[in-house]
Formats: C-alpha cells, sequence, structure tokens
C-alpha cells in the first residue's frame, strides 16, 4: 500500500472546489460524440424544416383562384415563424434537459454520494449550469441559428445582415437562458418533477396570456417581439429595453437563489 | 486545527429534528484513531443521520461535533477532503463503468500524476474483486458488485476515516468475509467507522462499538467490556456427581449470588452469578472441587454473545423509556 505522498493533491477550500471534474462529468450527457451530432440534426431539421417549407414550399402553393395562400411577404411571414418556433422550442429544449439535472440526482441518492466528496455545493450546480449553458449555446442555438441563416440567405442573400440576425438570436438565447435558470431554481427546490414542469411550461405557453400589463413588461413571455424587432432592424423601445433588463435580472435572481437554496438543502 | 490525539470522531449532544421529531438525541460519541468501530442499533436508530451529520450532508439541530478536531459544520470540505464515504445501497451514475466510476471518485482528490491515478484505481478494483469487470457499465451490477464499487471508491484517496454504512448488507458470505479483511487492513492506516446489522462480523473485527437506540447512544466501549456483560459476572460450569453437596458448599459463600442449573447430555450445566470476580476466580472451582465425587468437565467465565448483549441492551432501553 502506498501512500498519498505520491501524487499531486487538489487542495484548497474554495467556493469552486471540484468544478473542474464536475463539469466534465456533466458535458458527457452533452458531447459523446455520435450524441452530439445527433442532438445538433435534430435541433437543426426541427427549427429550420419548418423554415425551409416556409420559404421555400408555401410561396409556390396556389388557392383554387390562382392567388398565393400567403397573405404577407414570405420572408416576413418565415422571420415570425422561426422566431417564434426557435423561442419555444429551445426554451422546451433546455426545460427538458434540465428537469433531470438535479431532481434525478438527488432522487437516486447520487448528489448525496458526489457531495459526500471535498467538493462545493455550489461547484455542484454552476457545473449543472454550465454544462447546459454550452450544450444550449453549441448543439441547439448555433447549428439551428446558423442553417436559419443560411435559408435566408438562399431566399434572399443579403435579406438580414450578420448583425440583425445575431441580435434576434441572442434575444431568444436570453428566452431560454431564462427558463433554464428557472428550471434549476425549482430543481433545488422541489423532487417532483410535475412541479417543475407544471411552472415552466405554464410560463411558457401560458404566459402570453396574462392579462396584466406591468407583469408581461417585466417578463420574457414577449421577448419574440423584441427578438423579431431586432432582426427588422426596428429600433427598441423603452418597453423592449426593460422586457430585456428585466429577464436578465430574473435569470441572475433564479441563480443566485438556487446556489443559495442548495447551500442549504439536505441530503 | 489541531488533530485531538485519540479521537478521529467527537461529538457533544449532537441532536437532528425533523418537524420536531428528534431522530438523534443528544449523542455523545468518541471514536478513537486507528479503531474499527461498529455503530450498531436497530432500524431507525439514527445511525445514517449520524454518518449523514459528520459527512455535512445535513446539519444539526443541536449539539456539536467534531472530525479530525474539524467542526463538522464550519469545516465540511476540510473533513471531507481525508475521509472516504460509503453510502448504504451505494448509488453511482448508471451509465458510468466501475473504472470510470472510481477515476471520477479519485480526481476529487488527486490531480496527478495520471498514470499514478490510473494504477491507484487498478489497485482499488483489484482489493475488492471486480478488476474484470471494470469496464462493464454499473447499471448492469448486481448488489453486491455495487457494494463492493463502494467499498473501492472510499478507499481510491488513502483516506484517513472511513466511514461505511452497511458494507456487507447485500454481500455473499465470501464477499462479506472479503470486506472484512480489507477492513482489518485497514487499520493500520485508517480509522474505520461502520454500521452494520450483522453482529456476527462486529465480534469478528470491531475493537470498539456504540449501540444507538431510537436516536440515543445507549452503550459505547471496548467490543471485551459488552461482550463480558454489564455489572454481573456469570460462571458456566458443566458438572457431574455429587451436586447436591456441591451446590450447598457453593451457596455458602456470601460473593454467590444466585445458581441456575440446567441439564444436557446426562450433566448438569451450572450459570453461577457472582458478585465478587476476585473472590470466584480464587475459590469458585476448589470449592467445587472439594470433594472426590463430584467431577467438573467444563469451567469457565462466562462470554456474552454479542446478539445477546446487543438485545439485553435495546429491550432493556426500550423498557426504560
Amino acid at each position: 500500500m502506498t501512500s498519498n505522498a505520491e501524487f499531486e493533491m487538489v487542495e484548497g477550500n474554495g467556493r469552486f472546489r471540484g468544478f473542474t471534474n464536475l463539469l466534465e462529468r456533466e458535458n458527457q450527457k452533452w458531447w459523446p460524440a455520435r450524441r452530439a451530432l445527433a442532438r445538433a440534426a435534430l435541433w437543426v431539421v426541427l427549427l429550420n424544416g419548418i423554415l425551409a417549407v416556409s420559404l421555400f414550399i408555401f410561396p409556390t402553393l396556389t388557392d383554387p383562384n390562382g392567388n398565393s395562400v400567403m397573405d404577407e411577404a414570405p420572408i416576413q411571414m418565415s422571420s415570425q415563424l422561426f422566431t417564434g418556433l426557435a423561442a419555444v422550442g429551445l426554451a422546451i429544449g433546455v426545460i427538458v434537459a434540465m428537469q433531470d439535472s438535479i431532481i434525478e440526482e438527488i432522487q437516486l441518492g447520487t448528489a448525496a454520494w458526489v457531495l459526500s466528496k471535498p467538493i462545493s455545493r455550489m461547484a455542484f450546480v454552476s457545473a449543472k449550469l454550465i454544462a447546459n449553458v454550452i450544450g444550449l449555446l453549441f448543439l441547439m442555438v448555433l447549428p439551428s441559428g446558423l442553417a436559419a441563416y443560411g435559408l435566408f440567405w438562399l431566399y434572399e442573400p443579403g435579406a438580414y445582415t450578420w448583425g440583425q440576425f445575431a441580435g434576434m438570436m441572442a434575444v431568444i438565447t436570453l428566452h431560454a437562458f431564462f427558463y433554464l435558470t428557472l428550471a434549476l431554481l425549482l430543481g433545488t427546490l422541489t423532487t417532483k418533477r410535475s412541479v417543475l414542469l407544471a411552472v415552466t411550461l405554464g410560463s411558457l405557453l401560458g404566459g402570453g396570456m396574462v392579462p396584466v400589463k406591468a407583469l408581461v413588461q417585466i417578463s420574457p413571455w414577449q421577448l419574440q417581439q423584441v427578438g423579431l424587432m431586432l432582426l427588422f432592424d426596428m429600433p427598441l423601445d423603452s418597453l423592449a429595453w426593460t422586457m430585456l433588463g428585466a429577464t436578465a435580472v430574473w435569470c441572475l435572481l433564479f441563480l443566485f437563489a438556487a446556489v443559495w437554496q442548495f447551500e442549504r438543502a439536505e441530503f | 486545527m489541531e488533530e485531538t490525539d485519540t479521537a478521529v470522531i467527537q461529538t457533544d449532544g449532537l441532536s437532528k429534528q425533523y418537524d420536531r421529531i428528534s431522530v438523534l438525541n443528544g449523542l455523545n460519541l468518541k471514536v478513537p484513531q486507528h479503531s474499527i468501530f461498529g455503530f450498531l442499533g436497530p432500524n431507525g436508530a439514527g445511525k445514517t443521520t449520524t454518518m449523514k451529520l459528520l459527512l455535512g450532508l445535513i446539519k444539526p439541530s443541536s449539539g456539536h461535533g467534531t472530525v479530525f478536531g474539524y467542526d463538522i459544520v464550519e469545516d465540511s470540505l476540510a473533513i471531507r477532503a481525508r475521509i472516504g464515504y460509503m453510502p448504504q445501497q451505494p448509488l453511482f451514475y448508471p451509465s458510468m463503468t466501475a473504472r470510470e466510476t472510481v477515476h471520477f471518485t479519485a480526481r476529487f482528490f488527486f490531480k496527478g500524476p495520471q498514470a499514478k491515478i490510473e494504477k491507484r484505481v487498478n489497485e482499488v478494483l483489484h482489493l475488492v474483486g471486480l478488476t474484470d469487470k471494470a469496464d462493464r457499465p454499473i447499471k448492469s451490477f448486481s448488489g453486491g458488485e455495487r457494494q463492493r464499487l463502494g467499498l473501492a471508491q472510499a478507499q481510491v484517496n488513502y483516506p484517513d476515516l472511513l466511514i461505511l454504512d452497511e458494507p456487507a448488507a447485500a454481500l455473499d458470505p465470501i464477499g462479506r468475509h472479503d470486506v472484512l479483511v480489507v477492513m482489518e487492513k485497514l487499520r493500520k492506516y485508517a480509522t474505520v467507522f461502520y454500521s452494520t446489522h450483522i453482529l456476527d462480523d462486529v465480534q469478528q473485527v470491531s475493537d470498539t462499538v456504540a449501540i444507538l437506540n431510537e436516536g440515543k447512544l445507549i452503550s459505547q466501549g471496548p467490543i471485551e467490556h459488552l461482550l463480558n456483560g454489564e455489572g454481573q459476572t456469570i460462571y458456566t460450569v458443566a458438572l457431574h456427581g455429587n451436586l447436591a453437596a456441591a451446590q450447598a458448599r457453593v451457596e455458602k459463600e456470601p460473593w454467590v449470588e444466585q445458581i441456575m442449573t440446567q441439564t444436557r447430555n446426562g450433566q448438569a450445566i451450572w450459570q453461577v452469578a457472582v458478585a465478587d470476580e476476585a473472590a470466584a476466580e480464587a475459590k469458585l472451582l476448589r470449592l467445587l472441587l472439594a470433594d472426590d465425587q463430584t467431577i467438573v468437565t467444563a469451567f469457565g467465565r462466562k462470554k456474552v454473545e454479542l446478539e445477546e448483549a446487543f438485545m439485553a441492551l435495546v429491550k432493556g432501553d426500550n423498557h426504560d423509556q
């Protein structure tokens, strides 16, 4: 039997102790090559398949009188369709990815096992967050965004500048971050997946129907409109800025609350 | 903080309540260094709760505790850096292999060198007999194999203290024996604090035990003390011949409290309870052999089986409440 003397030890009692190892483990859920490719391809097909149909097939369809079935210019309608679909689709994607992230570990008992090792709880939560953010950005947002830009370019080169398109995608990503951090927080508050799904999907699918204007202004429920304003190169009004700022603040609040709650949780 | 010389774990009035229900009540525990400390008690006695408190997985409602002299609430990270823990019914990431699991655990302690880490991973897998299953995903493991893996990952960091929650519960007799051998080997390097229901194992390897019942410590000390019985000393004698005369001689002595007799295979078995151990040791056998007509075939101080002592203590405690 040898001893620890021959090893280079992990030292320190910092708030991120164990983070690298945990992040590596979390990344393995997203990044085995075949799985990553399949995920990226799925999101590209899901979001861009409908966009392609809307850009290249719908405009060719006519009613019995020979009029086009599309009321608006194909590029405008397709832009609205893609923005709406991407906002809802990516949000559902991160909710599904996050719903098991903490709850499953607590239920299985693996969280208690991992937390019995010299790691900080903040590192545990941060690793979950960062791995899912990386997965969201590189396997969901980036491939489908690039493919969508390519389709718009094919339809009408120069229809949108890189800046306009990236601005819209950034807003959609912020929208997805809101649901990612909300799901993370709920994962630390409850062990019931049904509660997590009810709250997040309720907000995502039912938020737009909330009749209280003040609440809508400080929520992400109308962010698709802000994304479209950027895509159509329209100046953002104060309401748009309020929505963006409020959503960013919500994300930070959810994140701090998740860490605070997890630090106090018992396993 | 300074490490205490004698006690690796020390708790003082450690208590835990959930919704006003007490699951651990004023625990005062002292686990000596390099001991194999058996932590016994019926289901729900508070054993796992105590272990989770020591690991910082839950926080005490009152009281405090130290491990290596570090406070279990304030210095939990420093404590966990020197501990190996195996949970009850260990559950790991099902898609990982045994090797990946131990490697993942090792990386919380060691940064490198990579080759040494790999060597250590192989070493502990070999120690628990999982070498040939090292690259199989854990989801295909039996309960016993998971338990072996639990033991492997718990010792990968050469811990100063191993906390094992029911380490042999799911193992067959060979597996149980292997675990006991590993624990015995580790004694030189580490303190082993483990809970179990298998009292035979405790009797084989433990040097110190504590018995917990309904959240309260009812006995703690060297196992020999527990096995010798608390309070009363009893001698067991097997004899035949002139029993009446022998009994009369013995009963006359003021230090003899009671003689319980039974017959087995044609000879009498006496349980002689004595108040003065020294007097009994010096005189009891001589008194029995004082005449030629009494033949003694066996004589010795009665050793209490751990199970007997355990049952007596737990039942006695339940009766007192």
